[in-house]
């Protein structure tokens, strides 16, 4: 495309006269090495100084001087810095922001300083507007010379006294790997035993007092530890309650704060109430709707790369180990990786950044979120690259070691800043992630116009030519800043608010715009992304809309206006004071939901995992099969037509009968179910074995942990007296070795005895081998015999779960299995043994989790519900690009190697890393010692074609969770789940007509948090209820009082006291009840 | 190397002529040998290799080296069915004559390679060193004869390496934390890796019986009251800069630190020093004391390869106990109960605490040195100047070894039991090594 009509265009320095450039240089006494954030960058602002009408724009310099440059229309800029007097040449500024501080209407500029520069301290400079295009610095006078080591700065009213508040972000002194991961949050900076020039870190927030601001950070509850590297501090209204919150980004190993405001002068940090998972080098950060939705939601960038192969050569993840000493300390669920979480009904976010595809930038500074195209959905800019590549794995193994001993060699003293000339430099197009208005972003750098290599650091984005759509200024290391042109044509709205007296831009406030049923939202507040600040005007990009239904402000004192503004492209103020009170509107109407379900007290021991960790003794694999619990077992165990309960217990755990007595429980068969305390229940089904018209139990043993010659990895079955006392069967079952994952019992002979399906996930420590799975025949009195399957049946996969279900109409049932690395299969008992059943199934590979069956369009037949992996999961797999995993002994060393690859096309590369691989296969390292060396090598470049094609293999190409339609004779038509189904896994589904109009609802949960850290964790779902439309579409309700946080491994019915329930099982707590209200 | 160089002109200038008479002798240069030994030494520091596992690569193309040298006319005792699963090595034909020297140390680059991962570092190497042999001038049926032979023995040293349980190892369990363990090993700072090796005693040994056949006592039980002596030994560590002599107690553990793989870190930036092994740093002082003792070919590849056998059994040894014993490092306990800022002098390396495997290894080394050069037996150890370290003088190889261990304490690695046991460990696998191998 010409880049002429792309939406941006750089401006060329020529024309604008800016040509600053952040020029960083390290010398033997300043460098990467003695300064943490030698290469963080700079910022910028955009704000209107001198009131013309035409954002004017600030850049800050880490080395050189910062610069302020009058807008004079056109793209043309005059640099007046040095008149202006705000160059802080000695200084290493960072951060900066624009704001009416002495309330005469003019814009101050407020400058934070980092960095030790020899002869200068590093307090943060306050820039009063003489409103002469001179300025006046006078932090000391105002209280605000803080001299820590200040990332950023945000003005903001967080008591509504009406007056500006400051949050100062300051980055600890403190050499990081001292701190050897201990947690010292609540050891306020003063209070630690280290010297006094090292104690400068800890947050700040300031409270304005009128003409001084005092600190009260201690006193609201803002931590103020050195373990704090904060790099972004984003303000906003997190819970929907109309008083700002604070999101605060730490590099390092320190997790990220999320302050709820108290409403009382005080905050409360709570970020693991909202938020399951973070990036964990947090950067720069916004706050912004991308759903339109009304709600902010929240994008925190990381410093992971977007190319596998830069991956390989530049990322180290966390190992188990690691990863499990943080969490343990309180650092919390964090992952490289940026996260977008999205906001929720119940202000419970949502991480979706694999689904949206945002979850890699590499090396990431500032993040904004804006509408970039105007087209009413907001986009993402991020800004990356870093000036040296600090984390390049061949450097960190080889080059740098050469470089220091060819200096131990030549007799030099060692100097280490010397090596930093050695190491790599890559600049790197910043990230441009175009929202599709679907909860998913498309790359555009390039469509746009941005892709130009760079090392950027602060953005900022400001309407620079007042033609209705955003421009973007960029601060790069050691090259010519950017101004980018945004040449959008769609519709907008433009508007500028005024706001009384203390706080005369209005920071803080709201603007919603209605259009067409979405809510266009914006807050106002101009501190974002990273060390930047972006103009007070907001823009509204309305694409093709022609019409706007009505503009809601709700101002920093709470109260809201509603504005009928009908035309689009123009331009409106509103000015606080001088508001109509006709406009006044009270949205305070409490508006609560009548939900489908109620959580109701249940007293049953919880389900209690064993500490294993199935990496210690499995290489290469993606995530633990170990916790697959827990199971229930619902049935009328005693005859007095009540639902009883099987509760499965986990290694060390006994399992739970649970007799119900009017509505209440009581457990029972404690002593047997004690002495059976050792065996992983993992598989759980009653039926009648010995036909004597009682429900028995059949116990599956799983846990991945017991080799197959122990006995305690084998199936029980319990038989019931008639009256609900149980006694283990000795010889009734056939021997079963392997990790159980399903019982399914069914007639399949018809000779009126219930056989059984019993499916294994794995034989232990055997991932990616299908194990064999079983059908067992009843030959009466309880015993149950091996029965001889053909073997693309026995040996199908990896099973998780299976159903019996009647596909051909004919009142017999055909069995379907799913599970990981396979199809869901379908088998036919023709009268004399199984048959495969090809359907249009049998290409869909997928990590299946689950599968149920319902008449979901009423049209007589039986429909499938299957559970997959999701969409949300860190890697790709489609029909030509799929997972593929390759099993076989490629060291003849007697054991399998499983190498798992993801393709592009082409060759299949391995997903893991170079350290991780050679570790199993060390022979490796002869053609791959290096990392770049790896990073290119598919499997067919690491193993000779003999071995490949002797290699067993399986694929995995499909991965949302779906439904599949019966059209009879086992053909099928596929539908995905709705979007947020695909948000995580689904482990259990259980259809059901919640709301008794005569169709099959579904409930459904998920979850996996079994992954080793580099592939994060799957914590999107709180459980579904999805309702049918009567024809087999579904619809997911928000507010369905179905919250359920963890991991969900079953969901039954049952009925106490004749109401429906139902009971949710949770991987290592305790399960949940729901009355069904309906 | 100077005489040798001008040799080797010389011989160059008469190349064309008629084949060198002297040619065996000619070619028996010890310089040779040490050079190729500290090949393998720098190409382990690049390749990155573990203690235990460096020992093993020392090993096997030493003893392949040797096993050619041993079948020579100078008839020296041959390792086979000396060394665990070592058969009958392959002899040259009759009658048929062989540069010994240049077979054996084609032999040694051969197993070498096949042992380390930067092949081209060796062949390079390989080259330089095959021109010289070449000038010995040599007849060209002795050459290629000799280079067969080399290769013969080697193929059959790696068969037999091969089955030394070292593949296998590798897909064994790793080290599994256990956090209600209080005295268990745990990762420490500032890389936090895994223990290594959990597994390095199930490799076979070399001379050896078993793993476990020189287990020492247990370690000092685990308590942190203040009058029990574990308590007691952790302050020894906790305290043991503090000496009036502290500088050089920091000199003493910096010179023997030996740590193959340091992670600097500070803020994002990582990068790994390397330094030679423990075994490493034995293999360069046997190369001063055969110097020194002005070793023959045979003699200087004899000490090499006991020494080599003394270490790699010596490594064993000690990972059985490590993992027997799964000790705490001084390290994890002084941050987690006494002082959560101080630091080892040392960077703690990343395997359980019990015994010292400098204290073990260097103990075995000295003995066989002092074996095969006397007990006083005085030297300048300079080989870790290439590493920035000074020169350190001693009177013995036991006085070089004490100071070995003791530096552990020093470098706030090792409770003081770690370092008396290992030695003793260490003399009992030395002595056994004296007494049944016979070279």
């Amino acid at each position: 495309m010409d880049s002429s009509k792309k939406l941006f265009k750089e401006v060329n320095s020529s024309h604008s006269g800016v040509d600053f450039i952040n020029e960083v240089h390290n010398s033997e006494d300043f460098n990467i090495f003695n300064y943490r954030n030698f290469y963080n960058g700079g910022g910028v602002a955009i704000g209107d100084v001198n009131n013309d009408g035409l954002p004017d724009v600030f850049f800050t310099s880490n080395m050189g001087a910062n610069r302020l440059y009058l807008n004079e229309g056109d793209f043309k800029f005059k640099d007046i810095s040095e008149t202006a007097g705000v160059l802080d040449e000695n200084k290493w500024s960072t951060g900066v922001a624009m704001v009416d501080i002495n309330l005469d209407g003019y814009l101050d500029i407020y400058v934070c300083n980092a960095g030790y520069r020899k002869g200068s301290k590093q307090n943060n400079t306050l820039y009063i507007n003489n409103k002469d295009l001179t300025f006046t610095e006078s932090a000391s006078e105002w209280g605000l010379d803080e001299e820590g080591y200040t990332t950023h700065a945000s003005f903001f009213d967080y008591d509504k006294d009406g007056d500006l508040d400051l949050y100062i972000l300051n980055n600890s002194f403190i050499p990081v790997n001292t701190l050897n991961y201990s947690n010292k949050r609540n050891l306020r900076a003063k209070d630690w035993p280290v010297e006094e020039f090292l104690k400068g870190g800890g947050d700040k927030l300031l409270r304005n007092d009128g003409n001084t601001f005092v600190d009260v950070s201690e006193e609201s509850g803002i931590f103020g530890s050195l373990i704090g590297f904060g790099l972004g501090v984003t303000i906003g209204d997190v819970n929907n309650d109309k008083w700002p919150d604070i999101y605060v980004s730490n590099d390092f190993f320190e997790r990220d704060y999320l302050y709820i405001n108290d409403k009382n002068g005080k905050f409360k940090e709570d970020l693991p109430s909202y938020i399951d998972h973070i990036s964990h080098s947090s950067m720069g950060a916004d706050m912004a709707d991308i759903n339109n939705d009304g709600l902010s939601d929240i994008f925190v960038t990381d410093m992971l790369p977007i190319d596998p192969q830069r991956r390989k050569k530049n990322a180290s993840f966390d190992d188990i180990n690691l990863f499990k000493l943080k969490t343990k300390s309180g650092f919390y669920n964090q992952y490289m990786q940026n996260t977008l979480q999205l906001n929720s009904v119940d202000n419970r976010f949502k991480e979706i950044s694999n689904f949206a595809n945002v979850a890699a930038s590499d090396w990431s500074w500032g993040a904004l979120m804006f509408d970039m195209d105007n087209d009413s959905n907001t986009d993402i800019y991020v800004c990356n690259g870093i000036y040296k590549d600090v984390v390049d794995l061949d450097f960190i193994d080889f080059f740098a070691n050469d470089v220091v001993s060819k200096m131990a060699l030549g007799g030099k003293k060692e100097e280490l800043f010397n090596i930093i000339e050695k190491m790599p430099s890559t600049p790197i197009v910043n990230n441009v992630f175009r929202n599709n208005g679907d909860l998913t972003f498309s790359e555009s750098a390039q469509e746009w116009g941005l892709d130009k290599e760079s090392f950027s650091n602060g953005a900022a984005y400001g309407d620079l030519d007042n033609d209705g759509d955003l421009d973007l200024v960029v601060n790069n290391v050691n090259q010519q800043s950017q101004i980018f042109k945004n040449n959008s044509s769609a519709n907008y709205l433009r508007v500028k608010l005024k706001g009384q007296e203390k706080n005369t831009f209005a920071i803080g406030a709201k603007l919603k715009l209605y259009v067409e049923g979405k809510i266009l939202l914006k807050e106002l507040v101009p501190n974002r992304g990273f060390q930047s600040s972006v103009d007070y005007t907001s823009i509204f990009g309305l694409g093709e809309y022609e019409k706007i239904d009505s503009l809601i402000v709700i101002w920093p004192d709470g109260k809201e206006t509603k504005h009928m503004v009908e035309a689009v492209n123009q331009d409106i103020e509103i000015s606080q004071s001088e508001i109509n009170s006709s406009l006044f509107v009270d949205s305070n109407k409490s508006t609560t939901t009548k939900t489908l379900l109620e959580e109701v007290p249940f007293k049953i021991e919880a389900h209690k995992e064993n500490d294993y960790v199935d990496f210690y003794y499995e290489r290469n694999i993606p995530s633990m099969y170990s916790q697959e619990g827990p199971k229930i077992g619902v049935a009328d165990l005693n005859g007095d037509g009540q639902s009883d309960i099987y509760f499965s217990g986990a290694k060390g755990q006994a399992g739970q009968f649970m007799l119900s007595s009017n509505g209440q429980f009581v457990q029972s068969e404690k002593d047997l179910l004690e002495k059976l305390k050792d065996f992983e229940d993992t598989a759980v089904a009653f039926f009648d074995a010995d036909s004597d018209g009682d429900q028995d139990l059949f116990v599956g043993s799983g846990g991945n942990e017991q080799l197959a010659h122990n006995p305690l990895i084998a199936d029980r079955l319990l038989i019931n007296d008639g009256k609900g006392n149980y006694d283990l069967s000795k010889d009734g079952l056939p021997n079963n070795r392997m990790n159980t994952s399903a019982v399914l019992p069914y007639d399949f002979d018809g000779d009126e005895l219930i056989d059984l399906f019993v499916g294994n996930l794995n034989l232990t420590r055997t991932y990616g081998v299908s194990p064999n799975c079983f059908i067992y025949k009843n030959l009466g009195n309880g015993k149950f015999e091996s029965f001889e399957l053909p073997k693309e049946m026995r040996t199908v996969g990896m099973i998780k779960d299976a159903a019996w279900i009647d596909l051909m109409g004919d009142d017999k049932k055909e069995l379907v299995v799913v599970g990981e690395w396979m199809a869901p299969s379908i088998f036919q008992y023709n009268g004399e043994g199984f048959v495969k059943v090809e359907s249009s199934l049998s290409k869909l590979y997928g990590f299946w989790n689950s599968v149920s069956t319902a008449d979901i369009d009423k049209d007589g037949d039986q429909d499938l519900i299957l559970g997959n992996i999701g969409k949300n999961v860190s890697f790709k797999a489609e029909e030509n690009d799929p997972l593929r995993i390759f099993v076989y002994d490629f060291d003849q060393n007697g054991e399998f190697d499983k190498i798992i690859t993801y393709s592009d096309g082409n060759k299949n590369y391995p997903i893991f890393s170079k350290r991780e691989l050679t570790e199993q296969l060390p022979i490796l390292k002869k053609k791959n010692l290096m990392h770049k060396d790896f990073a290119t090598k598919g499997i067919e470049d690491l193993f000779d074609k003999k071995l490949l094609d002797a290699a067993s293999r399986k694929g995995v190409s499909y991965l949302p969770s779906c439904i599949a339609i019966n059209n009879g004779q086992g053909n099928f038509k596929i539908k995905e789940l709705p979007i947020d189904v695909q948000l995580s896994c689904v482990n259990a589904i259980l259809p059901i007509d919640i709301d008794e109009d005569g169709d099959e609802d579904l409930v459904i949960g998920g979850n996996n948090f079994d992954f080793l850290p580099q592939f994060s964790r799957l914590d999107a779902s709180r459980g579904h209820l999805l309702i049918n439309d009567g024809k087999g579409n579904f619809e997911v309700l928000n507010q369905t009082g179905l919250s359920v946080k963890g991991e969900v491994q079953d969901i039954k019915l049952l009925s106490i006291n004749n109401q429906r329930h139902i009971l949710v099982g949770i991987n290592n707590e305790s399960p949940k009840l729901f009355k069904i209200l309906k | 190397m100077k005489q040798f160089a001008s040799l080797i002109c010389l011989l160059v200038f008469f190349s064309c002529e008629k084949p060198n008479p002297n040619y065996q002798k000619d070619a028996a240069q010890t310089e040779i040998i040490h050079r190729t030994v500290k090949q393998l030494s720098d190409i382990i520091v690049h390749d990155i290799f573990s203690p235990p596992v460096a020992s093993r690569v020392y090993a096997y193309p030493i003893i392949a080296a040797y096993e050619v040298m041993a079948h020579s006319e100078n008839k020296a005792t041959s390792l086979e069915g000396q060394l665990k699963g070592l058969s009958a090595i392959p002899r040259p034909a009759e009658d048929e004559e062989v540069c010994y020297p240049l077979a054996s140390m084609i032999a040694y680059i051969k197993v070498g390679k096949a042992l380390i991962f930067s092949e081209e570092k060796m062949t390079t190497f390989e080259e330089e060193i095959l021109k010289e042999f070449e000038a010995v001038n040599m007849p060209s049926d002795v050459y290629k004869r000799s280079t067969d032979y080399g290769n013969k023995v080697a193929d059959h040293i790696l068969d037999w390496a091969d089955k030394d349980n070292y593949k296998e190892t590798r897909t064994y369990p790793k080290f599994s934390i256990i956090e209600d363990e209080i005295y268990r090993w745990k990762p420490t700072p500032p890389a936090y890796m895994t223990g290594i090796e959990p597994h390095w005693k199930e490799i076979r040994p070399f001379v050896i019986k078993s793993a476990d056949q020189f287990v020492p006592p247990p370690p000092t039980e685990f308590n942190l009251k203040e009058n029990s002596l574990f308590y007691k030994e952790l302050m020894e560590v906790y305290h043991a800069l503090e000496a009036d002599n502290k500088e050089e107690r920091v000199e003493i553990a910096s010179f023997w630190d030996c740590n193959p793989y340091v992670m600097n870190q500070t803020g994002h930036v990582m990068f790994a020093t390397k330094k030679i092994t423990p075994g490493g740093h034995w293999q360069g002082i046997t190369a001063i004391a055969s110097k020194k003792a002005n070793d023959d070919f045979l003699g200087t590849l004899k000490a090499y390869c006991m020494v080599s056998i003394a270490l790699a059994d010596a490594f064993i040894s000690c990972w059985d106990e490590k993992y027997r014993s799964n000790l705490i490092r001084p390290e994890t306990v002084i941050n987690e109960h006494i002082d959560e800022n101080w630091k080892p002098a040392l960077q703690t390396p990343p395997f359980p605490e019990y015994t010292s495997g400098h204290s073990v290894i260097s103990t075995a080394a000295a003995l066989v040195l002092t074996h095969l050069y006397g007990d006083s037996f005085s030297f300048d150890d300079d080989v870790e100047v290439e590493y920035g370290l000074p020169v350190r003088s001693f009177d013995s190889f036991v006085e070089a070894s004490q100071e070995a261990a003791i530096s552990r304490l020093y470098g706030g690695i090792h409770y003081r039991p770690a370092i008396d046991n290992g030695v003793q460990q260490g003399e009992k696998v030395g002595q056994y090594i004296i007494k049944n191998l016979k070279l």
